[in-house]
């Protein structure tokens, strides 16, 4: 109980921290936050936890202003990535944690573009993904250290090293 | 039989798609509504926190007489003598600017000071956007380089055309392809039906590029916001 509480706290510290601090740093591409706070807790917590993390972190996206897009679409793309993120992780951690981290961005987009965001075509796509992309990659290991810093299991020390299997 | 986990993911995923459907037929507005007053409330707490130390009362009240004095001031400055605009005084709404997402900014008032859709925020260097969506105690405002924005825009010339957004630029089209246009030209709204979204006079940018596209059916020319978009802080709200 406690560490579903702790884990929603780290959700809206993490959009909160998101809309008023890194986007208005005034970069034209930045990493996405919560998207890797949801990949760090999936490959904590496997795929089944990591959907269900993702799906309510996506949906607390979709509400947080100032988002203009159709509400469900992130809660979409999170419960996908979480899932994944959680599967792979048990056997392939790093490789997990980057291609969810380089992976969900072009979902995100594409999805976006079948609900028919306007405006979004290839020229788009390839002008906000591989900056985002980059960002997610060089963000995901500090991420992904600080919350498995919080959210360490107390039985045993190996799973604090990425690579091996989880017990 | 599926395992457990992939029958989690494909109820997660049916309830996005379900969601995503609703909300396409039927906006879920009062979920919004929800979610703007925990964030937007919790953002412009943080952002009124960093204003703290300030003589807050008295910097308010200059706030106040600054948004309406530029509001009624834009419409009147830089006009051309040939055109005439309606001799009508806006009212102007400060507000602050809590939350960013690329290409929308949330701000810190509401439906509760007087918000609505479709009005046109401002700062003290040009226009700065519209309001798209507006809930109980924050609105959120689409930039004007947002791809989906196109705002009618008006030439030193008299030519007029639209703006649209192109990356941190801005895209004009001129209807008219011979229309004399040179770099450093001074590009302001054009103004919509009954003042909204848009009022009419307000700086949009500078013209940084044009395109030689001989033969065209328009003429286009880059653009540059006066206004800084990325660190925007204090902004008004028109109310025509």
């Amino acid at each position: 109980m406690a560490r579903n509480l702790g884990t929603a706290a780290l959700i809206f510290a993490a959009l909160v921290v998101q809309m008023t601090v890194i986007n208005r740093m005034g970069f034209s591409v930045t990493p996405d936050l919560v998207l890797l706070v949801v990949i760090a807790l999936a490959t904590l917590r496997g795929e089944t936890a990591g959907a269900v993390i993702g799906f309510l972190a996506g949906l607390a996206a979709d509400l947080t202003p100032p988002t203009d897009h159709v509400l469900g679409q992130y809660a979409l793309v999170m419960c996908l990535t979480g899932y994944l993120a959680g599967r792979w992780a048990a056997r392939v951690p790093l490789l997990s944690v980057a291609a969810c981290a380089v992976g969900a961005p072009a979902l995100a987009v594409g999805v976006g573009s079948l609900l028919g965001d306007p405006g979004v075509d290839w020229s788009t796509f390839m002008a906000i993904w591989p900056g985002t992309a980059v960002c997610n990659l060089l963000a995901a290991p500090i991420v992904v250290w600080a919350v498995r810093g919080l959210f360490r299991p107390a039985r045993s020390r190996d799973v604090l090293i990425m690579g091996r299997r989880r017990p | 039989m599926r395992s457990r986990p992939a029958r989690v993911l494909l109820l997660l995923a049916a309830v996005s798609l379900l969601l995503i459907a609703l909300d396409r037929w039927t906006p879920l507005d009062p979920l919004r509504r929800a979610g703007s007053l925990l964030y937007g409330t919790t953002a412009s707490l943080i952002a009124a926190a960093t204003r703290i130390g300030d003589n807050a009362d008295r910097l308010r009240a200059l706030e106040r007489e600054n948004a309406a004095l530029r509001a009624d001031n834009f419409t009147r400055r830089q006009t051309p003598a040939a055109i005439t605009l309606p001799d009508r005084a806006y009212r102007g709404l400060p507000a602050h600017a809590v939350g960013f997402a690329p290409g929308t900014i949330t701000i810190d008032i509401g439906t509760g000071d007087g918000v609505t859709r479709d009005l046109t925020v401002l700062n003290a260097d040009g226009l700065i956007g519209r309001v798209t969506w507006a809930g109980p105690t924050t609105a959120t405002v689409s930039l004007l380089t947002d791809r989906a924005s196109s705002i009618g825009a008006r030439v030193p010339s008299g030519e007029v055309g639209t703006i649209t957004g192109h990356d941190d630029l801005l895209l004009l089209r001129l209807l008219n392809p011979q229309a004399a246009l040179t770099p450093g030209d001074r590009v302001t709204t054009l103004g919509s039906d009954n003042h909204r979204p848009y009022i009419p006079g307000v700086p949009i940018g500078e013209v940084i590029r044009v395109d030689p596209t001989p033969g065209a059916s328009t003429q286009t020319a880059l653009v540059r916001p006066y206004a800084a978009l990325t660190t925007v802080d204090l902004v008004t709200v028109v109310l025509p």
